[in-house]
Protein backbone atom coordinates (compact mmCIF):
# COMPACT_ATOMS: atom_id res chain seq x y z
CA UNK A 1 0.00 0.00 0.00
CA UNK A 2 1.39 3.36 -0.89
CA UNK A 3 -0.93 6.02 0.38
CA UNK A 4 0.75 9.37 0.67
CA UNK A 5 -0.30 10.96 3.91
CA UNK A 6 0.74 14.51 4.65
CA UNK A 7 3.00 14.84 7.66
CA UNK A 8 1.32 15.63 10.95
CA UNK A 9 1.64 19.12 12.35
CA UNK A 10 4.01 19.65 15.30
CA UNK A 11 1.22 20.49 17.75
CA UNK A 12 -0.54 17.26 16.78
CA UNK A 13 2.66 15.24 17.19
CA UNK A 14 3.11 16.88 20.59
CA UNK A 15 -0.42 15.91 21.57
CA UNK A 16 0.15 12.28 20.56
CA UNK A 17 3.55 12.03 22.24
CA UNK A 18 2.13 13.23 25.54
CA UNK A 19 -0.17 10.24 25.57
CA UNK A 20 2.72 7.79 25.38
CA UNK A 21 4.46 6.13 28.32
CA UNK A 22 7.79 7.79 29.04
CA UNK A 23 10.02 5.07 27.50
CA UNK A 24 8.00 5.06 24.26
CA UNK A 25 8.19 8.86 24.30
CA UNK A 26 11.97 8.94 24.35
CA UNK A 27 12.29 6.11 21.86
CA UNK A 28 10.15 8.19 19.51
CA UNK A 29 12.96 10.70 19.14
CA UNK A 30 14.49 8.64 16.38
CA UNK A 31 11.28 8.12 14.39
CA UNK A 32 11.83 11.09 12.08
CA UNK A 33 12.99 14.70 11.92
CA UNK A 34 9.67 16.25 12.92
CA UNK A 35 9.33 14.06 15.99
CA UNK A 36 12.92 14.66 17.01
CA UNK A 37 12.35 18.42 16.72
CA UNK A 38 9.19 18.28 18.79
CA UNK A 39 10.92 16.24 21.48
CA UNK A 40 13.89 18.59 21.57
CA UNK A 41 11.76 21.64 22.30
CA UNK A 42 11.78 22.67 25.88
CA UNK A 43 8.06 22.48 26.46
CA UNK A 44 8.21 18.67 26.50
CA UNK A 45 11.15 18.82 28.84
CA UNK A 46 9.34 21.26 31.08
CA UNK A 47 6.54 18.85 31.35
CA UNK A 48 8.85 16.06 32.39
CA UNK A 49 10.79 18.28 34.78
CA UNK A 50 14.06 17.80 32.97
CA UNK A 51 14.26 21.42 31.88
CA UNK A 52 16.89 22.59 34.35
CA UNK A 53 19.05 19.67 33.29
CA UNK A 54 18.52 19.70 29.58
CA UNK A 55 20.90 22.47 28.60
CA UNK A 56 23.97 21.78 30.67
CA UNK A 57 23.81 18.10 31.29
CA UNK A 58 25.51 15.21 29.69
CA UNK A 59 23.16 12.30 29.50
CA UNK A 60 24.66 9.73 31.77
CA UNK A 61 23.41 6.46 33.02
CA UNK A 62 23.39 6.45 36.80
CA UNK A 63 26.30 4.39 38.03
CA UNK A 64 26.45 4.04 41.77
CA UNK A 65 29.69 3.30 43.61
CA UNK A 66 30.25 1.99 47.15
CA UNK A 67 30.40 5.46 48.60
CA UNK A 68 27.14 6.63 47.11
CA UNK A 69 24.66 8.18 49.44
CA UNK A 70 21.42 9.99 48.85
CA UNK A 71 21.68 13.60 49.96
CA UNK A 72 18.09 14.52 49.32
CA UNK A 73 15.39 15.12 46.79
CA UNK A 74 13.47 18.10 45.51
CA UNK A 75 10.46 17.87 43.22
CA UNK A 76 11.34 14.78 41.20
CA UNK A 77 15.13 15.12 41.23
CA UNK A 78 17.49 13.14 43.44
CA UNK A 79 20.91 14.28 44.57
CA UNK A 80 23.44 11.53 45.10
CA UNK A 81 27.00 12.04 46.34
CA UNK A 82 29.63 9.60 45.20
CA UNK A 83 33.40 9.35 45.38
CA UNK A 84 33.90 10.78 41.92
CA UNK A 85 31.28 13.47 41.94
CA UNK A 86 27.73 14.44 42.56
CA UNK A 87 24.88 13.13 40.44
CA UNK A 88 21.59 14.88 40.02
CA UNK A 89 19.25 12.28 38.71
CA UNK A 90 15.77 12.38 37.25
CA UNK A 91 14.25 8.91 37.73
CA UNK A 92 11.36 9.66 35.36
CA UNK A 93 13.50 10.44 32.34
CA UNK A 94 16.58 8.60 33.64
CA UNK A 95 18.73 11.55 32.74
CA UNK A 96 21.63 11.99 35.09
CA UNK A 97 23.55 15.20 35.45
CA UNK A 98 27.11 14.78 36.69
CA UNK A 99 28.42 17.67 38.74
CA UNK A 100 32.17 17.97 39.11
CA UNK A 101 34.09 20.33 41.33
CA UNK A 102 32.99 21.58 44.69
CA UNK A 103 34.85 19.73 47.39
CA UNK A 104 34.24 16.34 45.96
CA UNK A 105 37.31 15.49 43.93
CA UNK A 106 40.17 16.57 46.20
CA UNK A 107 38.37 16.08 49.48
CA UNK A 108 37.30 12.61 50.53
CA UNK A 109 33.58 12.11 50.71
CA UNK A 110 33.39 11.78 54.49
CA UNK A 111 34.80 15.26 54.96
CA UNK A 112 31.92 16.98 53.27
CA UNK A 113 28.33 17.50 54.24
CA UNK A 114 25.79 18.36 51.60
CA UNK A 115 22.37 19.74 51.01
CA UNK A 116 20.14 19.74 47.95
CA UNK A 117 17.05 21.82 47.31
CA UNK A 118 14.87 23.79 44.95
CA UNK A 119 14.56 27.57 44.74
CA UNK A 120 11.13 28.37 43.38
CA UNK A 121 11.83 32.09 42.94
CA UNK A 122 14.56 31.46 40.38
CA UNK A 123 13.30 28.01 39.33
CA UNK A 124 16.69 26.55 40.09
CA UNK A 125 18.13 23.60 41.96
CA UNK A 126 21.13 24.05 44.23
CA UNK A 127 23.67 21.80 45.86
CA UNK A 128 25.36 23.10 49.02
CA UNK A 129 28.72 21.53 49.88
CA UNK A 130 30.26 22.15 53.29
CA UNK A 131 33.87 21.19 53.85
CA UNK A 132 33.99 19.96 57.44
CA UNK A 133 37.70 20.54 57.99
CA UNK A 134 37.77 24.27 57.25
CA UNK A 135 34.10 25.37 57.24
CA UNK A 136 34.32 26.51 53.60
CA UNK A 137 31.06 26.38 51.69
CA UNK A 138 30.32 26.27 48.00
CA UNK A 139 26.96 26.37 46.27
CA UNK A 140 26.30 24.82 42.88
CA UNK A 141 23.47 26.13 40.74
CA UNK A 142 22.02 23.70 38.24
CA UNK A 143 20.87 26.59 36.09
CA UNK A 144 24.23 28.29 35.72
CA UNK A 145 26.25 25.10 36.05
CA UNK A 146 28.89 26.71 38.24
CA UNK A 147 30.09 26.46 41.83
CA UNK A 148 30.14 29.67 43.84
CA UNK A 149 31.94 30.28 47.09
CA UNK A 150 29.71 31.67 49.83
CA UNK A 151 30.53 32.79 53.38
CA UNK A 152 31.92 30.14 55.71
CA UNK A 153 29.70 27.92 57.78
CA UNK A 154 29.46 29.20 61.39
CA UNK A 155 30.94 26.02 62.94
CA UNK A 156 30.90 22.99 60.77
CA UNK A 157 30.61 19.98 62.99
CA UNK A 158 28.08 18.34 60.80
CA UNK A 159 27.50 14.64 61.09
CA UNK A 160 24.85 14.37 58.43
CA UNK A 161 23.70 15.93 55.20
CA UNK A 162 21.21 18.74 55.43
CA UNK A 163 17.48 18.52 55.24
CA UNK A 164 15.63 20.55 52.61
CA UNK A 165 12.43 22.34 53.51
CA UNK A 166 10.74 25.53 52.27
CA UNK A 167 13.72 26.91 50.37
CA UNK A 168 16.23 26.25 53.17
CA UNK A 169 18.66 23.52 54.07
CA UNK A 170 18.76 22.62 57.76
CA UNK A 171 21.64 21.01 59.60
CA UNK A 172 22.38 19.99 63.16
CA UNK A 173 25.73 21.51 64.06
CA UNK A 174 27.37 19.61 66.93
CA UNK A 175 29.33 21.74 69.35
CA UNK A 176 31.47 20.07 71.97
CA UNK A 177 29.69 19.72 75.36
CA UNK A 178 26.71 21.59 74.10
CA UNK A 179 23.39 21.10 72.45
CA UNK A 180 23.81 20.96 68.65
CA UNK A 181 22.72 24.15 66.93
CA UNK A 182 20.03 24.06 64.29
CA UNK A 183 21.53 26.02 61.40
CA UNK A 184 19.54 26.80 58.31
CA UNK A 185 20.84 28.08 55.00
CA UNK A 186 18.53 30.06 52.75
CA UNK A 187 19.11 28.83 49.18
CA UNK A 188 17.88 32.05 47.57
CA UNK A 189 19.57 34.66 49.77
CA UNK A 190 22.50 32.34 50.55
CA UNK A 191 22.63 33.36 54.19
CA UNK A 192 22.68 31.37 57.42
CA UNK A 193 20.36 31.67 60.34
CA UNK A 194 20.01 29.82 63.58
CA UNK A 195 16.84 28.33 64.95
CA UNK A 196 16.18 28.34 68.69
CA UNK A 197 15.65 24.93 70.20
CA UNK A 198 12.46 23.76 71.81
CA UNK A 199 12.59 23.20 75.60
CA UNK A 200 13.83 19.66 75.88
CA UNK A 201 13.96 17.64 79.09
CA UNK A 202 17.14 18.02 81.02
CA UNK A 203 18.57 14.53 80.61
CA UNK A 204 20.91 13.01 78.04
CA UNK A 205 19.43 12.91 74.61
CA UNK A 206 20.03 12.41 70.96
CA UNK A 207 18.55 14.81 68.42
CA UNK A 208 17.44 14.21 64.85
CA UNK A 209 15.90 16.58 62.33
CA UNK A 210 12.89 15.60 60.32
CA UNK A 211 10.04 16.94 58.24
CA UNK A 212 6.44 16.46 59.27
CA UNK A 213 4.01 17.60 56.60
CA UNK A 214 5.62 20.85 55.52
CA UNK A 215 7.12 21.73 58.87
CA UNK A 216 10.46 21.14 60.48
CA UNK A 217 10.53 18.83 63.46
CA UNK A 218 13.14 17.68 65.97
CA UNK A 219 13.09 14.23 67.46
CA UNK A 220 14.66 14.17 70.90
CA UNK A 221 15.33 10.68 72.12
CA UNK A 222 16.00 10.28 75.83
CA UNK A 223 18.22 7.27 76.26
CA UNK A 224 17.47 6.57 79.92
CA UNK A 225 13.74 6.95 79.62
CA UNK A 226 13.57 5.06 76.31
CA UNK A 227 11.32 7.83 75.10
CA UNK A 228 11.23 10.07 72.02
CA UNK A 229 9.59 13.47 71.89
CA UNK A 230 8.64 14.99 68.58
CA UNK A 231 8.80 18.77 68.48
CA UNK A 232 7.13 20.41 65.50
CA UNK A 233 8.00 23.96 64.56
CA UNK A 234 4.94 26.23 64.50
CA UNK A 235 6.38 29.45 63.21
CA UNK A 236 9.47 31.44 63.95
CA UNK A 237 11.06 29.88 66.99
CA UNK A 238 7.89 28.41 68.36
CA UNK A 239 7.54 24.69 68.96
CA UNK A 240 4.81 22.23 69.86
CA UNK A 241 5.55 18.98 71.57
CA UNK B 1 -27.14 13.40 3.69
CA UNK B 2 -30.45 12.79 5.38
CA UNK B 3 -31.55 15.02 8.19
CA UNK B 4 -33.74 14.31 11.17
CA UNK B 5 -35.61 17.57 11.50
CA UNK B 6 -36.54 19.55 8.44
CA UNK B 7 -37.35 22.74 10.32
CA UNK B 8 -33.81 23.51 11.55
CA UNK B 9 -31.35 25.64 9.62
CA UNK B 10 -29.16 23.85 7.10
CA UNK B 11 -25.52 24.26 6.26
CA UNK B 12 -23.92 22.89 3.13
CA UNK B 13 -20.32 21.71 3.18
CA UNK B 14 -18.42 21.09 -0.03
CA UNK B 15 -15.49 18.69 -0.10
CA UNK B 16 -12.28 18.96 -2.11
CA UNK B 17 -13.72 16.55 -4.70
CA UNK B 18 -16.82 18.78 -5.06
CA UNK B 19 -19.28 16.58 -3.23
CA UNK B 20 -21.83 18.53 -1.18
CA UNK B 21 -23.18 17.57 2.23
CA UNK B 22 -26.26 19.23 3.64
CA UNK B 23 -26.31 19.08 7.44
CA UNK B 24 -28.19 20.67 10.32
CA UNK B 25 -26.56 23.78 11.66
CA UNK B 26 -26.41 22.21 15.11
CA UNK B 27 -24.19 19.44 13.68
CA UNK B 28 -21.91 21.94 11.96
CA UNK B 29 -21.52 23.85 15.22
CA UNK B 30 -19.50 20.94 16.64
CA UNK B 31 -16.71 22.51 14.61
CA UNK B 32 -15.40 25.60 16.35
CA UNK B 33 -14.06 26.90 13.04
CA UNK B 34 -17.44 26.69 11.29
CA UNK B 35 -19.13 28.10 14.39
CA UNK B 36 -16.87 31.14 14.22
CA UNK B 37 -17.59 31.54 10.51
CA UNK B 38 -21.34 31.44 11.10
CA UNK B 39 -21.13 33.84 14.05
CA UNK B 40 -19.04 36.26 12.04
CA UNK B 41 -21.57 35.89 9.22
CA UNK B 42 -18.84 35.17 6.74
CA UNK B 43 -20.28 31.82 5.78
CA UNK B 44 -22.25 31.66 2.55
CA UNK B 45 -24.84 28.99 2.00
CA UNK B 46 -22.10 26.65 0.92
CA UNK B 47 -18.86 26.31 2.89
CA UNK B 48 -16.07 25.01 0.66
CA UNK B 49 -13.53 22.77 2.41
CA UNK B 50 -10.82 22.56 -0.21
CA UNK B 51 -8.45 20.42 1.83
CA UNK B 52 -10.86 17.70 2.97
CA UNK B 53 -11.94 14.89 0.66
CA UNK B 54 -15.45 13.45 0.70
CA UNK B 55 -14.47 10.17 2.39
CA UNK B 56 -12.92 12.03 5.31
CA UNK B 57 -15.68 14.62 5.44
CA UNK B 58 -18.46 12.04 5.60
CA UNK B 59 -16.69 10.36 8.56
CA UNK B 60 -16.39 13.69 10.31
CA UNK B 61 -20.06 14.48 9.75
CA UNK B 62 -20.97 11.04 11.13
CA UNK B 63 -18.99 11.89 14.26
CA UNK B 64 -20.42 15.39 14.65
CA UNK B 65 -23.98 14.18 14.22
CA UNK B 66 -23.60 11.61 16.95
CA UNK B 67 -21.97 14.07 19.32
CA UNK B 68 -24.46 16.85 18.54
CA UNK B 69 -27.38 14.53 19.29
CA UNK B 70 -26.00 13.30 22.55
CA UNK B 71 -26.55 15.44 25.68
CA UNK B 72 -23.69 17.76 26.53
CA UNK B 73 -21.76 17.24 29.72
CA UNK B 74 -22.19 20.75 31.07
CA UNK B 75 -25.93 20.90 30.33
CA UNK B 76 -26.95 19.34 33.60
CA UNK B 77 -25.21 17.65 36.49
CA UNK B 78 -27.02 14.32 36.53
CA UNK B 79 -26.09 13.24 33.06
CA UNK B 80 -27.48 10.06 31.66
CA UNK B 81 -24.95 7.26 32.32
CA UNK B 82 -26.29 5.32 29.38
CA UNK B 83 -25.73 8.19 26.98
CA UNK B 84 -22.11 8.45 28.11
CA UNK B 85 -21.55 4.72 27.62
CA UNK B 86 -23.28 4.90 24.26
CA UNK B 87 -21.01 7.72 23.12
CA UNK B 88 -17.94 5.85 24.34
CA UNK B 89 -18.76 2.75 22.37
CA UNK B 90 -19.57 4.89 19.34
CA UNK B 91 -16.12 6.52 19.61
CA UNK B 92 -14.43 3.12 19.94
CA UNK B 93 -16.21 1.83 16.81
CA UNK B 94 -15.56 5.07 14.96
CA UNK B 95 -11.79 4.76 15.51
CA UNK B 96 -11.65 1.27 13.98
CA UNK B 97 -10.42 2.45 10.60
CA UNK B 98 -7.07 2.23 8.87
CA UNK B 99 -4.21 4.57 9.72
CA UNK B 100 -4.22 6.81 6.59
CA UNK B 101 -7.89 7.67 7.21
CA UNK B 102 -7.19 8.31 10.90
CA UNK B 103 -4.47 10.76 9.94
CA UNK B 104 -6.73 12.46 7.39
CA UNK B 105 -9.52 12.76 9.94
CA UNK B 106 -7.06 14.10 12.50
CA UNK B 107 -5.79 16.81 10.19
CA UNK B 108 -9.28 17.76 9.08
CA UNK B 109 -10.48 17.83 12.70
CA UNK B 110 -7.55 20.08 13.51
CA UNK B 111 -8.46 22.38 10.63
CA UNK B 112 -12.13 22.42 11.62
CA UNK B 113 -11.19 22.71 15.30
CA UNK B 114 -13.21 19.83 16.75
CA UNK B 115 -11.51 19.23 20.08
CA UNK B 116 -13.12 15.91 21.02
CA UNK B 117 -12.32 14.39 17.66
CA UNK B 118 -8.68 15.57 17.78
CA UNK B 119 -8.38 13.95 21.21
CA UNK B 120 -9.96 10.70 20.02
CA UNK B 121 -7.69 10.42 16.97
CA UNK B 122 -4.56 11.24 18.97
CA UNK B 123 -5.44 8.59 21.58
CA UNK B 124 -6.03 6.08 18.79
CA UNK B 125 -2.64 6.77 17.23
CA UNK B 126 -0.89 6.72 20.62
CA UNK B 127 -2.49 3.34 21.41
CA UNK B 128 -1.28 1.91 18.11
CA UNK B 129 2.33 3.06 18.45
CA UNK B 130 2.72 2.48 22.19
CA UNK B 131 5.65 0.17 22.92
CA UNK B 132 6.65 -0.05 19.25
CA UNK B 133 10.16 0.46 17.87
CA UNK B 134 10.91 3.56 15.75
CA UNK B 135 10.98 1.33 12.65
CA UNK B 136 7.54 -0.05 13.43
CA UNK B 137 6.19 3.44 14.14
CA UNK B 138 7.46 4.69 10.77
CA UNK B 139 5.71 1.81 9.06
CA UNK B 140 2.46 2.26 10.99
CA UNK B 141 2.31 5.98 10.25
CA UNK B 142 3.76 5.63 6.75
CA UNK B 143 6.35 8.30 7.41
CA UNK B 144 8.03 9.66 4.33
CA UNK B 145 11.60 8.39 3.83
CA UNK B 146 12.76 11.95 3.11
CA UNK B 147 11.77 12.98 6.61
CA UNK B 148 14.05 10.55 8.42
CA UNK B 149 16.98 11.61 10.55
CA UNK B 150 20.45 11.30 9.10
CA UNK B 151 22.32 8.20 10.33
CA UNK B 152 24.44 10.43 12.60
CA UNK B 153 21.41 12.18 14.08
CA UNK B 154 19.67 8.87 14.62
CA UNK B 155 22.70 7.38 16.35
CA UNK B 156 22.84 10.43 18.61
CA UNK B 157 19.13 10.24 19.46
CA UNK B 158 19.47 6.54 20.24
CA UNK B 159 22.54 7.01 22.35
CA UNK B 160 20.95 9.74 24.43
CA UNK B 161 17.96 7.60 25.11
CA UNK B 162 19.59 4.18 25.06
CA UNK B 163 17.81 3.18 28.28
CA UNK B 164 14.49 3.41 26.46
CA UNK B 165 15.58 0.73 24.01
CA UNK B 166 16.32 -1.94 26.64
Amino acid sequence: MDVQVAALLPEIIFHILLLLPVDSLFRSKSVCRDWNDVLNTCCVNDLLLVNPMSKTSIHYPLIVDDFARLVGSANDLLCIVQREGISIYNPTTRICNRVYGGFVAPVRHYQGAYGFGYVSYTDDYKVVAVCKSNNKVKVYSLKTGIWKKVSDFPDANLLQDGLFLNGCIHWLDYLPNNLPKIVSFDLLKEIYSQITHPRYDECEKRLDLGVLGDRLCVLSSYVEKALTDIWVMDGDDSWTN
Amino acid sequence: MSTSSSSSKKIVLKSADNETFEIDEIVALESQAIKNMIEDECADNVIPLGNIDSKTLSKIIEYCKKHAESPKKDDNADIDEKAVEDLKSFDAEFAKVDMPLIQDILMAANFLNIDNLIGLMCRTIADRIKGKTPEEIRKILNINKNDLLSPEQEAKAREENSWAFD
